[in-house]
């Protein structure tokens, strides 16, 4: 059983004591920051990357992943008891987690939310470690070509899935490539565009750009709306769900975990589509189904397991090929090019304690999550009473000194600063800044591979659709860029953005 | 709204002149061996096609998307200036002054993004604050960050 060994080696390094520590350390501190009002996963990593920098590449991956796990978590608890999600996927938590908190049963819908995604997390931890081998074997055989392909399928699909105009997506894509450009080019070590300023020879560092771009400016999006919301003022007691209520949510948990494990691997989705999906199948196939957004079990019960699938397959793609499937994942990528390692395939052969242990932390951290966050509710409750007025300055303390200390440079801060205002008036604009980070992160990648391609095809830009994975990558980004401009297609799109932002 | 896009496309049409401008001296090289400058062109020629058609859109969208545009937020130009000065005063400072000093600046004036609060309380909250963050980052997790100023 190859399964079994590769396992076996994953836990083997996520179970000594430093990396279950890291692990623990992440789901707090991820939790802790998830769970403030308007802060989702994306903006957590990016605020608290820093701490992850001295790490070892393994400890800080696992650190990352709990983080993120920490932030899910953290973020449906807000969404449950404030009504206040800090990304797009709580918005389908709150609207009958919310709901059943009002009526009571708040440490019910935090109960179930933790074992769904317990449960979740658990078959697609064993999903992911099934299907990666065969990926990163597929993903072997590409070459600069195939990679250029694929590069460009992820962006689209960020682009596509995002929400907003696509127009405004491609511009944020070529805004985030020309950053990448910034710094020495690799093949003649030429400078470009660094305008004379010494720091700028290596490029911009990508730690400050998330945080300002993510955290800074999602700060000043939330003081547009003063106060804390309504948290749940009654006691939280009973957070473990009676038997009817797990009667009733065992079989939405089994299937908005199938829905999410599918749908996460897919480039470019996420985790709203996901959990918008199961949402809307519970509802479809309950014969109770006006009991939806007044408190249904079923109705908290499958999106979250969703949520939580996706959000651990999403990581396939980035594991296997390297390739980002949106701005989570799209850190991470940062987060292991800072470590030296270079994300694609031959990460699964030339470093099998790295990836089987980020799989198997995936497991343990989920499993964290449950036993630390039902005693520590009260705490994490604590924090959503703490006027937000006092949170800011704190936030923006931290993001300062973490700018600064991963390269003790005052230049740093100044991009925190610089990226944090474009980041704002870019969101004002209805522009979003996963696109453009996206293309940050990869556009080295993009250049590097497209002009090798080119070189080994003579010049010749027909290799990329000569190639038949290049062409069938292509392909799909040109069929899902196709889909957008389908009328019928386009409404249902704002529709599903609008059912998730009303 | 048409400002809007117009300011979008703007935006946009800004990093593309940029790019063609300062990547002049970039040579693009042939298509078997691209220099350093075929890229950064071919994102130039990118960047001010989309910026004109965001531009068009805005125009031509105009009368119709009106209607059903919801009220805006208000500007945060209080929130943007404190914590933007609060940021730069951070850079400024932490090298010549120290961690605790330069902490408790950047607490107070981004404290003034929100009102709500007297002097008092935002002065407890800047000391309070800068030092938990000299006991976490400097003495637990031992980050090379000078607390005091260094005097030399």
């Amino acid at each position: 059983m190859e399964l079994l060994g590769h396992l076996g080696l994953g836990f083997e390094v996520a179970l000594t004591w430093q990396n279950l520590l890291f692990c623990l350390i992440g789901a707090l501190l991820g939790t802790l920051v998830g769970v403030l009002p308007g802060i989702g996963p994306a903006t957590t990593i990016a605020i608290l990357l820093p701490i992850t920098f001295d790490l070892p590449a393994v400890g800080a991956l696992i650190m990352l992943a709990g983080i993120y796990y920490g932030a899910q978590y953290g973020g449906s608890t807000t969404a449950i008891l404030v009504n206040m999600p800090g990304e797009s996927s709580g918005i389908i938590t709150a609207l009958d987690g919310h709901q059943m908190a009002r009526q009571g049963r708040a440490g019910v819908a935090l109960g179930i939310a933790a074992i769904g995604s317990l449960f979740a997390g658990t078959v697609s931890t064993f999903f992911i470690a099934g299907s990666a081998g065969t990926l990163s074997e597929l993903g072997l055989m590409f070459g600069p070509a195939e990679n250029v392909a694929l590069m460009v399928l992820a962006i689209v699909a960020v682009m596509v899935m995002g929400k907003g105009s696509v127009l405004n997506s491609l511009a944020m894509v070529l805004i985030g490539l020309a950053l990448g450009l910034i710094g020495t080019d690799v093949e003649t070590s030429k400078a470009r565009y660094t305008f004379g300023i010494a720091e700028l020879r290596d490029g911009i560092d990508f730690i400050p750009l998330a945080m300002g771009l993510f955290g800074i400016s999602e700060i000043l999006r939330t003081l547009e709306t003063p106060g804390n919301g309504d948290v749940i003022k009654s006691r939280i007691s009973g957070l473990w769900p009676k038997w009817a209520d797990l009667k009733a949510s065992a079989l939405p948990i089994l299937r908005g975990t199938g829905v999410g494990t599918v749908l996460g691997i897919l480039p470019g989705s996420g985790t709203l589509l996901a959990s918008f999906s199961a949402y809307m199948l519970e509802k479809r196939i309950s014969r109770t189904p006006e009991r939806f957004g007044k408190g249904a079990i079923e109705g908290l019960a499958a999106p979250e397991s969703a949520n939580n699938a996706a959000a651990q397959t999403s990581f396939v793609p980035m594991l296997t090929l390297g390739m980002p499937s949106g701005a989570v994942t799209a850190l991470m990528i940062g987060a292991m090019t800072i470590h030296g390692i270079s994300p694609g395939p031959q990460v699964v052969t030339q470093r099998p304690e790295l990836f089987w242990g980020v799989v198997c932390s995936m497991w343990i951290g989920n499993a964290m999550l449950l036993i630390i966050n039902l005693p520590l509710i009260a705490i994490w409750v604590s924090i959503l009473r703490i006027p937000y007025r006092r949170l800011v300055p704190a936030i923006i303390l931290f993001c300062c000194i973490g700018a600064y200390s991963v390269n003790n440079s005052t230049f740093d801060v100044v991009v925190l600063f610089a990226a944090g205002l474009f980041g704002y008036v870019l969101s004002r604009l209805d522009c979003e800044p996963t696109p453009l980070l996206l293309a940050f992160i990869i556009g080295p990648m993009l250049e590097e591979n497209f002009r090798r391609a080119m070189r080994v095809a003579h010049g010749d830009a027909m290799t990329f659709i000569d190639k038949p994975i290049s062409l069938t990558l292509l392909l799909a980004a040109a069929g899902l860029l196709l889909i957008t401009l389908v009328p019928g297609i386009q409404s249902r799109r704002a529709e599903v953005f609008k059912e998730g932002s009303s | 709204m048409p400002l809007r896009d117009l300011l979008t496309g703007g935006i946009v049409a800004v990093f593309g002149a940029v790019l063609l401008l300062f990547g002049n001296h970039l040579s693009p090289g042939t298509a078997v061996r691209m220099g350093p400058g075929f890229v950064p062109r071919a994102v130039a020629i990118g960047l001010l096609l989309v910026a004109a058609g965001i531009i068009a859109r805005g125009l031509v969208s105009y009368p119709a998307r009106r209607a059903d545009q919801p009220a805006e937020a208000p500007i945060q130009w209080r929130g943007a200036a404190s914590i933007g000065i609060g940021i730069l005063a951070f850079a400024a400072l932490i090298q010549p002054v120290g961690l605790i000093a330069s902490a408790m600046v950047t607490v107070f004036v981004s404290s003034l993004a929100q009102q709500g609060e007297g002097l008092p309380e935002r002065v407890v909250l800047a000391g309070g604050l800068a030092g938990v963050a000299g006991l976490v980052f400097s003495v637990a997790l031992g980050l090379p960050l000078p607390m005091l100023p260094t005097l030399s």
